[in-house]
């Protein structure tokens, strides 16, 4: 009995040191990517609460990127926003405008590296949501306006290889974003991407992915990685030594 | 008798010194005065046929108009003024100057037993001295003797020379310098007798004349000059030599490290019959390229391509050479130097990162928004630890290229980082191997960042890294401390050029203490004993120091620096959110590549020459500059210098100060050809700031046995430009191949006019015909 017991606490022990080593042993401890959610008035900022924790676990599973399970909400006003070079805005209905001072924050966030990745989680056409977005960009690149980003983008090829946008729902098959020379600092998803992450620690999922059901939310798992991927290395899927492999697997 | 002479008998004045003459009209009329006089002419003559009509008897009526017609030319004379100039002329013959080659290729022998051209020039002139006498009747003959200066002579002085006196020969710059030394003279015709080595701005206008720009250059130089030049080529048939020369090596001044350098060498070979002949190129004693040529019978020229990769960034003296043979007439041409200063094209930089982080986005951010910087990134991406449910072909990994980066291209690098990378599942220790060799022996650059791989936690403690790291690494240390904090830029550091983003240095530091506070270090054992702590920690110490954050060390020939932390990403973006801006982020990472490949825009002594290849007796000017370790000029330092010439001969310089604070001057006059090194280095309280080194080449005074065969191509351009033709000494009749306008100037004296219209006889025949005609008219009844 006594040596039952001596092994059962050995492997509980060993069990909590497994689980733990990534971090404990780790310089980044307190310096892992923390993903930032934008707290912004009116609407509901955060749609799904489990979304980020569960995409950041398939983070750190299936790629060597150190991705901290709990997000950061923040709001543009806060003095510690430009520590949060990725900043995810989720909503399914219409917001209150930025005041001037925010959206001109925001603006020297996205001009000096920071990325704002928007993910519309009403499942609807032209959605409050979308109507306050569009209004949002504009005021931030009255230059500019939202492109479909095309399917040669490093979004795509960042990690896995990409020929269609998934989500929870499949409202637009393109991703949008702002492009600033050759990086795009805005992404903006209609498909409700968040949506398809929702569940628990257990692995039950809070919506279903439609039309394509498991396969649609694996694939909307993947885009999260590739967008997360894309944010910290920009192009480099794009340079010359990738090319041919990224052909060759493409065929 | 001519006309002349009939003036000159009717003349009351002294006109007899006059041999020539001229009618001109006196009047000053406009064209409508003419026109009316002529009109008023015609119409008198019509009027006056009209009005004699009634006349039956012809001859009568002929009379009469003939009268009226001879009144009538007599007015016009007077209306036209005619008037006869008489003229005093001279023939004068035209001025020619005939310029003897005097230079040192003229005084080879090149037949066994045989004369020089020199003493066929001398031949020649003796057995034509009547055609000189004969040009003579023709032209006004001033003799020169020529090379690099330009010396008026007679026919007998030279004629009495022993052999040539001049070193070089300069055929247009002697054919310019007529006008300074003759002003007057006004040459048209110039007999060049030379053998047409040239080596002044003659033969640097032809010596590469492949396109039109080039051709159009010499026309246009030939032109310039302003005179018919007849050459006479001193030439000998019998002339046979054997000689190998290296003619020309065309390269650029200035290269690219790594990339393919490539020089065109032009090969004259001559009497060597057929054979192999190693061509070398070296630097200094270093031989950096070697290969044989063909050469063949009956062909002199060659052109020679040679190829190399220089490996070192500086100012170097190369030079081709080809092996001396003991029946040569001249060895000293067998080698040729030039100069190359060897750049960066763009700074290559290898990126190696374990995991994509913060830090890892935006040093690649920086590095790539560099247009000088060529990065070339390797991120892992997934682990073997990672999870793995997707065919390969849905993602977009490719192999690590551990081979590749770490063994074949490593030497194209000219730094390599390792950001918080793992080797271990990677890279075999034997290619850390080749890393360490990369920056111990050929001058490589190396950054270890920090993180949760690298130093310690990387297990880099006992692997050759370790060896090029400027921190000591211990075994079994507590890889990491956390927490918050401030790093302390050092005295060093705040000196330093990485971490200078203000000349004052108060203000430099209180800029690093507004940078946001970093997060976690790797602990590292101490600083080694040669490196230099730029910034430590505030706190993190042990009995050797403060933990150095970022430090840097001369490893060899390399450099090497080390960041302990993976959070310097916070002096970017969240330094902008505090009110900063990414400038400070981006500057220290371009001055730390710079240090990293010892760019020359950091080094502390700097030298500088006007130019890179000088000829003897030359004074070279030779100037230093001189910074501080604080890079602000210093009139203070102490400076050594020296000149080394290739014979092992080592002369000191001695250097005053100028009167810009940290400029130094001294100047060296070179007695002898050859490559030479001049060293300086730079001392401040005994301290030393640094060296540099500069060489340089003298070579001018063998160009003129560089290539010792006449040059016929040289010699009729230079006649078919001038529309003349190219002659021989050989040739039997010179006299009557020489295309020389011989047609002599006239020169006038003096003149005086001789006017007839205002003379009484005019008068007086006006008025007589006037009066005949009156007489006629009454007589046949005409009123």
């Amino acid at each position: 009995m006594e040596r039952r017991k001596l092994l059962v606490i050995t492997l509980i022990v060993c069990l909590c040191i497994t689980l733990t080593c990534g971090t404990v042993f780790s310089l980044t401890a307190k310096n892992e990517i923390v993903i930032a959610q934008l707290k912004y008035k009116g609407g509901d900022y955060e749609p799904y609460k489990s979304s980020l924790n569960v995409l950041s676990g398939y983070v750190v599973s299936r790629t060597s990127v150190i991705l901290a399970r709990d997000k950061k909400r923040i709001a543009i006003q806060d003095k510690d926003l430009f520590l949060y070079p990725l900043l995810y805005m989720a909503g399914a209905y219409e917001f209150k405008p930025f005041s001037d001072g925010d959206v001109k924050k925001l603006r020297k966030y996205l001009d000096h590296g920071g990325t704002l990745f928007i993910d519309d989680s009403s499942g609807q056409q032209n959605s409050g949501f979308d109507r306050g977005i569009k209004r949002l960009v504009k005021r931030l690149y009255p230059e500019k306006s939202l492109e479909k980003i095309d399917e040669e983008h490093a979004i795509f090829r960042s990690f896995y290889l990409f020929k269609r946008v998934p989500g929870r729902k499949l409202i637009s098959p393109f991703l949008f974003g702002i492009n600033t020379g050759d990086i795009t600092p805005v992404i903006y998803s209609k498909n409700d991407l968040g949506g398809a992450y929702a569940g628990d620690n257990f692995g039950g999922w809070d919506n279903d992915c439609t039309p394509g059901g498991e396969r649609q939310r694996e694939m909307s798992i993947r885009l999260g990685i590739n967008i997360i991927m894309y944010t910290l290395t920009v192009n480099y899927k794009k340079d010359q030594v990738h090319i041919p492999f990224i052909l060759q697997r493409r065929k | 008798m001519d006309f002349l002479d009939i003036i000159k008998s009717f003349s009351d004045k002294d006109i007899s010194a006059f041999n020539d003459f001229k009618v001109k009209i006196g009047a000053d009329l406009s064209v409508p005065m003419i026109l009316l006089v002529a009109f008023s002419f015609g119409l008198f003559v019509y009027l006056s046929f009209k009005s004699t009509k009634e006349l039956k008897n012809k001859r009568k009526r002929f009379l009469l108009i003939l009268f009226r017609v001879l009144a009538l030319f007599a007015i016009l004379f007077m209306i036209f003024q005619p008037k006869l100039e008489l003229r005093e002329t001279k023939e004068i013959k035209n001025k020619m100057a005939v310029l003897f080659d005097d230079s040192e290729s003229m005084g080879l022998k090149l037949e066994s037993g045989g004369n020089s051209r020199f003493e066929n020039l001398k031949s020649f002139l003796k057995k034509n001295d009547d055609f000189f006498e004969k040009l003579s009747d023709d032209f006004d003959i001033d003799y020169y003797s020529f090379g690099s200066s330009l010396k008026p002579t007679t026919l007998p002085e030279f004629l009495a020379k022993g052999a040539p006196e001049e070193s070089k020969t300069y055929i247009g710059e002697a054919i310019e310098g007529l006008k300074t030394i003759n002003p007057k003279a006004e040459y048209k015709e110039v007999l060049v007798l030379t053998d047409g080595c040239d080596n002044g701005k003659i033969k640097s206008l032809t010596e590469n004349m492949s396109s039109d720009l080039d051709k159009s250059l010499f026309k246009k130089y030939v032109k310039s000059l302003n005179v018919k030049i007849h050459p006479i080529a001193i030439t000998n048939e019998k002339e046979k030599f054997s000689d190998i020369a290296i003619n020309k090596v065309m390269a650029d001044q200035f290269g690219f490290i790594r990339t393919p350098f490539e020089i065109e060498v032009l090969l004259y070979a001559s009497g060597l019959g057929k054979k192999s002949i190693p061509i070398t190129l070296k630097n200094g004693d270093n031989i950096v390229k070697a290969l044989n040529i063909k050469i063949e019978e009956g062909k002199k020229e060659y052109k020679v391509k040679m190829k190399f990769y220089p490996q070192k960034i500086g100012r170097f003296v190369y030079t081709v050479s080809v092996p001396t043979y003991s029946d040569e007439l001249i060895q000293e041409n067998n080698e040729k130097s030039f100069f190359v200063n060897v750049i960066r094209d763009k700074t290559r930089v290898l990126m190696v990162v374990g995991t994509p982080t913060w830090d890892e986005r935006f040093l690649r951010r920086t590095l790539k928004n560099n247009p000088n910087i060529d990065l070339i990134p390797f991120f892992i991406l997934r682990t073997s630890y990672d999870y793995l449910n997707v065919p390969e072909k849905e993602m977009s990994l490719i192999p690590f290229p551990t081979r590749e980066i770490f063994d074949r291209e490593l030497h194209t690098f000219d730094v390599v980082i390792l950001m918080n990378f793992d080797y271990g599942p990677f890279v075999p220790t034997s290619y850390l191997q080749n890393i360490k060799k990369y920056v111990m022996n050929d001058g490589g650059g190396f950054v270890m960042v920090g993180g949760d791989r690298s130093f310690n936690a990387g297990r880099y403690e006992r692997t050759p890294i370790v060896d090029i790291l400027p921190v000591d690494l211990s075994v079994g240390m507590t890889p990491f401390s956390f927490g918050k904090f401030k790093p302390v830029l050092t005295e060093v550091g705040n000196a330093h050029p990485i971490l200078r983003v203000d000349f004052d240095a108060e203000k430099n530091r209180a800029i690093f203490d507004s940078l946001p506070a970093l997060e976690g270090i790797n602990n590292v054992l101490k600083l080694k004993d040669d490196a230099l702590a730029l910034m430590t920690h505030p706190k993190e110490r042990n009995e050797h120091g403060p933990t150095p954050i970022i430090s840097i060390s001369e490893m060899g020939k390399g450099r090497s620096m080390a960041i302990t932390t993976d959070t310097l990403w916070k002096w970017n973006l969240p330094y902008v959110g505090e009110g900063g801006s990414t400038r400070l982020y981006d500057n220290f990472w371009h001055n730390a590549l710079k240090w990293l490949v010892k760019d020359p825009a950091l080094d502390l002594v700097k030298l500088t020459l006007q130019e890179n290849t000088f000829s003897t007796e030359e004074s070279i000017k030779i100037k230093l500059k001189v910074l501080d370790h604080k890079y602000q000029p210093t009139d203070k330092a102490r400076v050594k210098g020296e000149v080394k010439s290739d014979d092992g001969k080592v002369i000191k310089l001695n250097f005053r100060r100028s009167e810009t604070v940290g400029d130094y001057e001294s100047e060296f006059v070179p007695k002898r050809d050859g490559n030479y090194v001049i060293e300086t280095s730079a001392y401040l309280k005994e301290k030393y700031l640094g060296k540099d080194i500069h060489p340089f080449i003298v070579e001018e005074s063998k160009a003129e046995l560089i290539n010792i065969e006449v040059d016929h191509d040289l010699l009729a351009e230079l006649a078919t430009l001038s529309e003349t033709k190219l002659l021989k000494i050989e040739d039997d009749d010179i006299s009557g191949s020489l295309a020389i306008d011989s047609k002599k100037e006239v020169q006038l004296l003096g003149k005086v006019e001789l006017t007839f219209w205002d003379s009484k006889m005019n008068f007086l025949i006006i008025t007589m015909f006037l009066i005949i005609e009156w007489f006629i008219r009454r007589k046949y009844g005409l009123y």
